[in-house]
């Protein structure tokens, strides 16, 4: 979608902040949405597609105006609504609902410290052909999807080169409506930064973006 | 079934929390609250945002609630020894206390406290028919947000509840009883100089009597579907406001004024001999024999908005109270284990962070056949080192040069190479970072101090899949006596990012 969160190239946004001597959390409950976030993830009724998606979903207002740990949490309680984990009733109550079950938690403290160190990776280990090679020259297609997409906007229907083959990889595109992998390539494209941004940048520049087959085409 | 606490748990509606801005010393934003105050018609003359807190900390004492969860419901640290050794948040203690004071609130909104005359009239020693007969005389000063007289369905729907009926004949009331509002009642005092009661006339200035009447106070005489007529009524006088049922500004009018009233009270056992005082008279009274100061006035509530001389925590803040309600809420239903999200936020918090990139820059800088094998495969020379895992899971590492200089962003959210870096600090997932980063990086880079000729190369690298950037930033001239532990203190957390070079120690001398 075309939404807010999709920012390279826009003005006007301000300076940078840079705070000295930042905490990892500013407030304890910033700890806790991400450790939350984590350990319901942990249920896989979503995927990372999915839930950040569901960040680029809260309104564009919002988002500007919450910090990051605000967003994730306004989206996280939305999530664990529409997978079905909690409803309205129990946020307003604070309790569970009478006739609901107590389940296991799936992530324990020995899982945590295993996803920790393992992660989630999602590349995939299967047999698809690369549709270009390094070096081949291609056109970033101009789509304009209304679900989630990790091809921003600033590099749709520019040129660029195939830098590397990442290898193959989940599409996010199809993964966030829970659609399937659909595993493809994911390459580093090389753009000019004077192909991006006009004679207004420097001739020297490149922007290396990850795009995956289905969002390039040869140019 | 319980009553959910509005405080804690907004309408599941609007399930965005309000911005948390950075927050001050101060409990709340001067600026809004306090103005915000000024356009509201509580009927007082003087108020801040404080008064507020004073408010419900007096309230929740007279509720029961025990003094360390009062104190920690306006997020004051316990005093001394205690605030050091005593960690407990009190979390499970304040939502209850909020509860209760949540229920006073909404009894306050929608059905207020009355007093019977004939209990009024034993509290000064006289008959109700005496008593009721000074009242008459002074007709005017008893105004109908004062006292009025119960309807015949008043007086049917709270008969079960005040038990008037007696034995005997002639012991039932023939009139329907007056009753008296906070007001009203405060307004009674009664000296006797001829033995009989004598109304010296209630004032809106009067205080809560609530002291004095003590346990005669009689709550929900009135039933709650009896009340709101008047109700409305009454509240319509009050804050000459024109308000009607289900306004919220009939609501935001109810809180404050109520809470107030009942607030400014009397030391125990004093009877309020004059009446003629303002409300904000009292108020600034009771406030100095507390040792309390009193804000002149709102305009100068910026400075002296906080008078006291005592430490906070950090303030419950919104979210932070829907976040702990949440976790509650999973952990009730057995969908999160706490010892899990413990040993998540102790990971990233404590143990992982930029130490380990700056090990991996250090030993690419000290071993060439290292920084080949770190440049070819990131994944697996990282986790020679031990590192590796959530959002790490494919790295790259982009090396900078004389001619090269790379920088990395995460333009759609905010990617990052935790394994190596830990969480990404607050800039790098701003929109001012994110936004610029790819237009105009020498632009940002100037803005992080650096200023790059025009013959080096700018290389950004925006993580818009799952690989993660680690800049292997370069070696600083004059280390060449260098440990490689004492290299990996020298590489910075922005020099990783691509944001400043290295520096070594000389360099930072001679500057």
């Amino acid at each position: 979608m075309n939404g807010v969160h999709d920012m390279g190239g826009m003005h006007g946004m301000g300076p940078i902040e840079v705070e000295q001597g930042e905490p990892v959390f500013h407030h304890a409950w910033e700890g806790r949405v991400f450790g939350l976030r984590r350990a319901m993830a942990a249920w896989r009724r979503w995927n990372i597609d999915v839930s950040r998606h569901e960040v680029e979903l809260v309104p564009p207002v919002d988002y500007l105006r919450m910090s990051y740990y605000e967003r994730q949490f306004a989206a996280f309680l939305v999530l664990l609504q529409k997978r079905g984990f909690i409803n309205s009733a129990e946020i307003e109550a604070g309790v569970p609902a009478p006739e609901s079950s107590v389940a296991v938690p799936v992530l324990t403290r020995e899982k945590a410290a295993q996803l920790v160190v393992k992660g989630v990776p999602t590349s995939r280990d299967v047999p698809v052909p690369a549709n270009f090679r390094t070096g081949q020259r291609v056109r970033a297609i101009n789509a304009n999807p209304l679900g989630h997409t990790r091809e921003p906007r600033y590099v749709r229907g520019k040129v660029g080169t195939i830098d590397r083959d990442h290898g193959v990889f989940v599409f996010p595109d199809t993964n966030a409506q829970f659609l399937g992998e659909k595993p493809q390539h994911v390459y580093s494209v090389r753009f000019a930064a004077r192909e991006l941004w006009g004679d207004h940048a420097a001739p020297q520049d490149f922007v290396y973006v990850d795009l995956w087959d289905d969002y390039l085409e040869s140019a | 079934m319980r009553r959910a606490c509005p405080c804690c748990f907004p309408s599941s509606a609007t399930p965005y929390p309000p911005t948390l801005r950075r927050q001050r010393a101060l409990h709340v934003g001067i600026d809004t609250l306090n103005a915000a105050l000024a356009g509201v018609d509580h009927g007082l003359d003087k108020f801040t945002i404080h008064d507020l807190r004073r408010t419900m900390r007096t309230h929740l004492s007279s509720l029961g609630i025990r003094s360390e969860v009062a104190e920690r419901c306006l997020s004051h640290t316990l005093p001394g020894i205690q605030g050091v050794y005593n960690t407990h948040d009190y979390f499970a203690e304040r939502k209850a206390a909020l509860e209760t004071w949540t229920a006073l609130l909404l009894e306050i909104e929608r059905g207020q406290r009355v007093l019977q005359d004939s209990e009024l009239a034993a509290l000064y020693g006289v008959s109700t028919k005496r008593f009721n007969e000074q009242v008459r005389r002074n007709r005017k000063r008893f105004p109908a947000d004062f006292m009025f007289q119960l309807t015949a369905e008043e007086i049917s729907s709270s008969r079960s509840q005040i038990a008037t009926l007696k034995a005997g004949r002639g012991q039932h009331r023939k009139y329907p009883p007056y009753v008296f509002t906070e007001h009203g009642r405060l307004g009674t005092t009664v000296s006797r100089p001829r033995g009989h009661p004598s109304l010296i006339g209630p004032s809106r200035s009067a205080a809560n009597g609530r002291s004095a009447i003590g346990h005669f106070f009689v709550p929900n005489v009135i039933c709650l579907d009896a009340a709101p007529r008047r109700q409305v009524c009454r509240r319509t006088r009050n804050t000459g406001d024109t308000l009607t049922r289900n306004s919220r500004t009939v609501k935001v009018g109810a809180i404050i004024f109520a809470p107030i009233s009942v607030r400014v009270l009397p030391a125990h056992g004093t009877r309020i001999e004059r009446m003629d005082t303002t409300r904000r008279d009292l108020l600034t009274a009771a406030l100095t024999a507390a040792g309390a100061s009193m804000t002149a006035n709102v305009g100068q509530a910026k400075e002296a908005d906080h008078p006291h001389d005592h430490d906070h925590q950090a303030v419950p803040s919104d979210p932070a109270l829907r976040v702990k309600a949440l976790e509650s809420l999973l952990v009730a239903k057995g969908l999160v284990d706490r010892a899990a999200l413990d040993e998540l936020i102790d990971t990233y918090a404590h143990k992982v962070g930029p130490r380990n990139g700056a090990r991996v820059v250090a030993r690419a800088w000290t071993d060439a056949d290292y920084k080949r094998r770190l440049l070819a495969n990131a994944d697996a020379a990282i986790s020679e080192l031990g590192y590796g895992g959530m959002q790490g899971e494919h790295m790259v590492v982009v090396e900078n040069t004389a001619t090269v200089h790379n920088l990395v962003v995460c333009t759609l959210c905010s990617c990052y190479p935790w394994p190596v870096l830990g969480l990404p600090p607050v800039w790098y997932k701003s929109a001012p970072y994110r936004s610029r980063s790819v237009i105009d990086p020498r632009g940002v880079l100037r803005e992080f101090g650096l200023d790059l000729p025009t013959d080096v190369e700018v290389r950004v690298w925006d993580s818009t899949a799952e690989l993660r950037y680690l800049v292997l930033p370069e070696r600083p001239a004059h280390t060449e006596t260098l440990t490689e532990a004492e290299l990996a203190a020298l590489v910075t957390r922005d020099a990783m990012v691509g944001v400043a070079k290295v520096i070594s120690q000389r360099d930072v001398t001679s500057a």
